[in-house]
């Protein structure tokens, strides 16, 4: 459970496992934050999440607006797409690559 | 991944009751007769709800929701209190000490179960 | 485990729990110090009760819980010291107890609960609460209001429905939420009532606001930044809606609009949140809660809203910026094709902040021609081009500004359905009412003003026009009588008729009142039209018998004053049998009014045309004279150039206007006529109040400033000067 960061070159990875929500999130952020301060690109990967909330939202929208810094979010679990359903958000923080094959859905 | 809701009442038939239309719903139970009880069962272990009774032998629903949200693990975990009508007192005693739901006794399965989806998804 | 394994247990809690209670009450009324009752045992005695209270509710032992609630309610006031132990209410509450207990053993049995003994106990025991502590005394209806709603997920509420004010916005209902920063930490999690709502209806369409967001470095990820916008199809009750929030109601602040909502919702709902009001048009809009257009409309609203006590500033804006004068238009364009559906579709604006608007234009058109003016001066074509096209458009806001008091005569109509209803109920009569043209505008301050003699007249038929139904069918007319309310416009005023079938006015029936009461003379020769006339005097009324309805002490003669104050006039048209038509015609506006312009020196003026009786040429050589003779009569007259000291010479050639006003008259003498106008009044500035003989001001076609006469205070001061000075040289005009 937590958050991990194998970052390399100028692509920086970053993995959250369990939950994603206010319990969690202020650990989640400091990882996040430094991860995406360190790299021009970064790559969330969302599989392990397990759980999530708004405060888990919230944080996934602050990280893809950083700017000047690339953010995008992969292999999204089922309580991640759960809430980016619910939110009406899953074009913006959905995983680029689906949204390019389904279209804006 | 199912979720966990505690029970703290000091009544076996309520903790039944109540324990029997969350199981139904999909939750799974811890259940607690009074707050020492419950500070005992609850070891760090995950929960995402707690519903606590406020009149209880040995330890109150106050105290037990003061003393269980210093804990690191339920500081944001959300408390539904059980009220009475008339105790508008307690229920601001039981909000100041952070539990920020309520459900007004008697009540029947249905409402609880209703007040629960609010707070847990 | 299954529900009745559940009630065994709670049959065995309660057997427990009574047990308890009964040993500490038992203890309470022995003699034996070692066996005090003490704190402890107030709070377990009290605790018993509650438990069986709450465990009660939860099986729908209706029973249990109301009578279980009064004991439990004597039980606190023990535990808090405001009721102490006697013998009897120790034995009280111990056959109370027992009552519990068969109670719960009655349940365990599956047998109902035996009725009235229950009740003989909680009314002692309200007795001996009222007593000894004086307290508060748990009612009855408290206990009843207690016991759980029969069928209760949800409590049941009352549907509410889309408040009036016509259709605008879908089929769904809207949710605005904003919540507080420390929701999360307070373990509410704004997604979770969001998918809530889904168990309630369809959610249609989510947007998450999040303007609010902070950048991720500076950001407190446990605080919530979040709004939800939410487009809801449900048949849930406003309470129900509003009863998701309820954990969150001290922390977020939740807006929700019914399905239908009116224009002044979306409006406050866009005033009340932080966000920039065009984006949150579009939320509105893709949660396909407002159509494109309609957000339009509302936005226009708003800004008219928002900018009207500024208007000079945004028209001069305006000129450089036209999006907002091409939008406006097409607001209004697209309102002129959607007749049917945008009167319905109408907009409460505070009637001050019009005038506010009436007058400032009006100011606009000074400032307009002022700019026309120098530009003249300046000889630039293209200035004077632009200027004289600014003016153009000014003049032409004024009429439209105009045109924003007027409102249908229909929102006056509307409230008679139900009066004559009631009426001709309460008269055993039966009528039909019939309304025609109300569609048909006029000024917002008439229509206010005209409802209650409007009343009066439709009183005035049911009651004594109509006749019984028997009467009716022996005159051989239908049964069913019939009031008809017409309105429509002629020739710059409304005409409003309130006609009845009934039996018509009794001419003989009111000149015999009329000598009665000394209003004519017994002698008198009258048309019949001047009979039907009399009606309006005051003082006459030709109820025999006073009902409840028009003998309220107003008479028709209230009612012509009113009319009259409104620089209306009221006809009557009656044939007997055949029913009596009330017409009442009244200017479409207060604001406007027919002018007779006049002008002495460089100065313009206005006289209300209605007042103005005739003109005639000053008599020469009457310089000196403030009376001339108009054909044998002594006219007195009032020279204006005097009267407000104008500077320059009169002209040769002089004028009189005759004017007249209740019944006196009196001639201006002025330099020339320019004849009629229309007028907007334009009420005077603080500085002008004070002066006598001037009503108000109003601007000219050129932008002038012309002082409107006041008729009332002219003929007033042209009567009560001394007639020493030249009263004795009648002049012949």
């Amino acid at each position: 459970m937590g958050i991990e960061i194998s970052g390399h070159d100028s692509i920086g990875r970053v993995s959250i496992d369990g939950e994603l929500t206010v319990h969690t999130i202020a650990d989640i952020k400091t990882g996040l934050a430094l991860a995406v301060l360190e790299h021009e690109e970064t790559e969330i990967d969302l599989g392990g999440v397990e759980e999530m909330d708004t405060a888990g939202l919230q944080l996934m929208l602050m990280a893809k607006r950083c700017s000047g810094k690339t953010v995008r979010f992969v292999n999204h679990s089922e309580a991640v797409l759960r809430l980016l359903d619910l939110s009406n958000l899953g074009s913006t923080l959905g995983d680029p690559l689906l949204i390019a094959k389904h279209g804006n859905t | 991944m199912s979720k966990t809701i505690l029970i703290v009442d000091d009544s076996a038939s309520l903790r039944q009751v109540v324990s029997m239309a969350l199981k139904g719903a999909g939750y799974d139970v811890i259940e607690a007769c009074d707050g020492k009880d419950a500070l005992g069962k609850l070891s760090g272990q995950k929960v995402h709800l707690m519903i606590s009774d406020v009149n209880m032998p040995n330890m109150d629903g106050i105290s037990f929701v003061r003393e269980v949200k210093k804990h690191p693990a339920y500081r944001f975990t959300p408390v539904i209190m059980l009220t009475t009508e008339a105790a508008e007192e307690k229920k601001r005693m039981g909000q100041d000490a952070g539990a920020k739901a309520w459900v007004v006794k008697p009540f029947q399965p249905q409402q609880m179960l209703a007040a629960v989806s609010k707070l847990v998804m | 485990m299954d529900m009745n394994q559940a009630l065994g247990t709670f049959v065995e809690e309660c057997r427990d729990l009574l047990a308890q209670m009964e040993d500490i009450l038992l203890r309470a009324d022995s003699a034996d110090p070692d066996n005090a009752v003490t704190q402890d045992d107030l709070h377990a005695l009290f605790r018993c009760a509650h438990t069986i209270k709450g465990s009660g509710g939860l099986f729908g032992l209706d029973e249990v819980v109301a009578f279980t609630h009064v004991v439990e309610n004597a039980l606190d006031r023990l535990r808090g010291g405001t009721l102490v132990f006697t013998p009897d209410l120790v034995s009280l509450l111990l056959d109370c107890k027992d009552h519990i207990t068969t109670l719960v053993e009655a349940t365990a049995q599956g047998d109902p609960p035996e009725a009235g003994h229950g009740e003989a106990l909680l009314a002692r025991l309200e007795s001996a609460l009222a007593t000894p502590g004086g307290g508060v005394v748990t009612t009855p209806q408290g206990v009843s209001a207690l016991a759980p709603a029969p069928d209760a997920a949800p409590e049941p509420q009352p549907r509410v429905h889309a408040s009036g004010g016509g259709a605008f916005g879908t089929e769904h209902w809207h949710l605005s939420l904003r919540f507080g920063p420390e929701v999360l930490k307070n373990g509410m999690d704004p997604l979770a009532f969001i998918n809530y709502l889904s168990t309630l209806g369809q959610i249609v369409h989510v947007e998450t606001v999040s303007d609010a967001l902070p950048d991720l470095f500076e950001a407190d990820p446990e605080r919530c930044y979040l709004g939800f916008e939410v487009a809801l199809r449900s048949d849930a009750s406003k309470a129900e809606l509003e009863g998701v929030f309820e954990f969150v109601h001290d922390d977020a602040s939740i807006t929700i609009l019914p399905p239908h909502s009116r224009v002044d919702d979306f409006i406050a709902l866009i005033d009340s949140l932080d966000e920039n009001e065009r984006r949150l048009g579009e939320i509105l809009v893709s949660c396909g809660t407002l159509t494109r257009r309609e957000l339009d409309a509302v936005l226009a609203a708003q800004r008219a809203e928002a900018t009207a006590p500024r208007l000079g500033e945004m028209l001069v804006h305006q000129g450089i910026v036209a999006p907002p004068v091409v939008e406006a238009a097409l607001v209004k364009q697209k309102h002129n094709e959607e007749r049917r559906t945008q009167e319905a579709r109408s907009l409460k604006v505070p009637a001050d902040r019009l005038d506010t608007l009436i007058n400032q234009v009006g100011e606009l058109v000074i400032a307009g021609s002022a700019v026309q003016l120098h530009a003249s001066k300046a000889r630039d074509t293209e200035l004077q081009e632009a200027a004289a096209n600014l003016l153009r458009l000014v003049e032409d806001m004024r009429d439209t500004a105009l045109r924003l008091r007027m409102t249908p005569i229909g929102d006056v109509f509307s409230r008679f359905p139900r009066v004559v209803r009631d009426l001709s109920k309460e008269l055993g009569k039966d009528i039909e009412l019939v309304i025609n043209g109300a569609e048909a505008e006029l000024d917002k301050s008439m229509v206010e003003k005209i409802g209650d003699p409007l009343m009066h007249l439709v009183r005035n038929s049911i009651d004594h026009g109509i006749e019984s139904p028997e009467a009716r069918t022996a005159a051989d007319k239908p049964a069913r009588g019939r009031v008809v309310l017409n309105a429509y416009h002629e020739s710059g005023s409304i005409v409003i008729e309130v006609a009845d079938d009934g039996r018509g006015l009794d001419t003989a029936r009111i000149l015999q009142k009329a000598v009665e009461r000394g209003i004519v003379a017994a002698d008198a020769s009258l048309t019949e039209a001047e009979i039907h006339r009399l009606i309006l005097a005051p003082g006459f009324s030709t109820a025999e018998t006073v009902t409840n309805l028009s003998g309220r002490g107003v008479g028709m003669d209230v009612v012509k004053s009113s009319i009259e104050a409104l620089r209306g006039t009221l006809d009557i048209e009656s044939h007997p049998s055949a029913g009596t038509t009330m017409r009442l015609c009244l200017p479409l506006t207060l604001a406007i009014i027919d002018g007779f312009q006049v002008g002495v020196g460089g100065a313009t003026f206005i006289l209300p045309l209605d007042a103005v009786v005739e003109c005639i040429e000053l008599p020469q050589g009457s310089d000196a004279c403030d009376y001339l003779n108009l054909r044998d009569q002594v006219l007195p007259f009032l020279r204006l150039r005097r009267l407000f000291d104008l500077p320059g010479e009169p002209p040769p050639r002089q004028n009189i206007v005759v004017i007249s006003f209740a019944g006196r008259k009196a001639g201006i003498a002025v330099d020339r006529l320019y004849g009629e106008c229309q007028t907007v009044i334009k009420p005077l500035g603080r500085l002008f109040e004070q002066i006598s003989g001037i009503a108000g001001s109003t601007i000219l076609g050129s932008g002038e400033v012309a002082l409107i006469l006041d008729v009332a205070q002219l003929v007033q001061h042209a009567a009560a000067r001394p007639h020493g000075r030249s009263g004795s040289k009648h002049q012949h005009a």
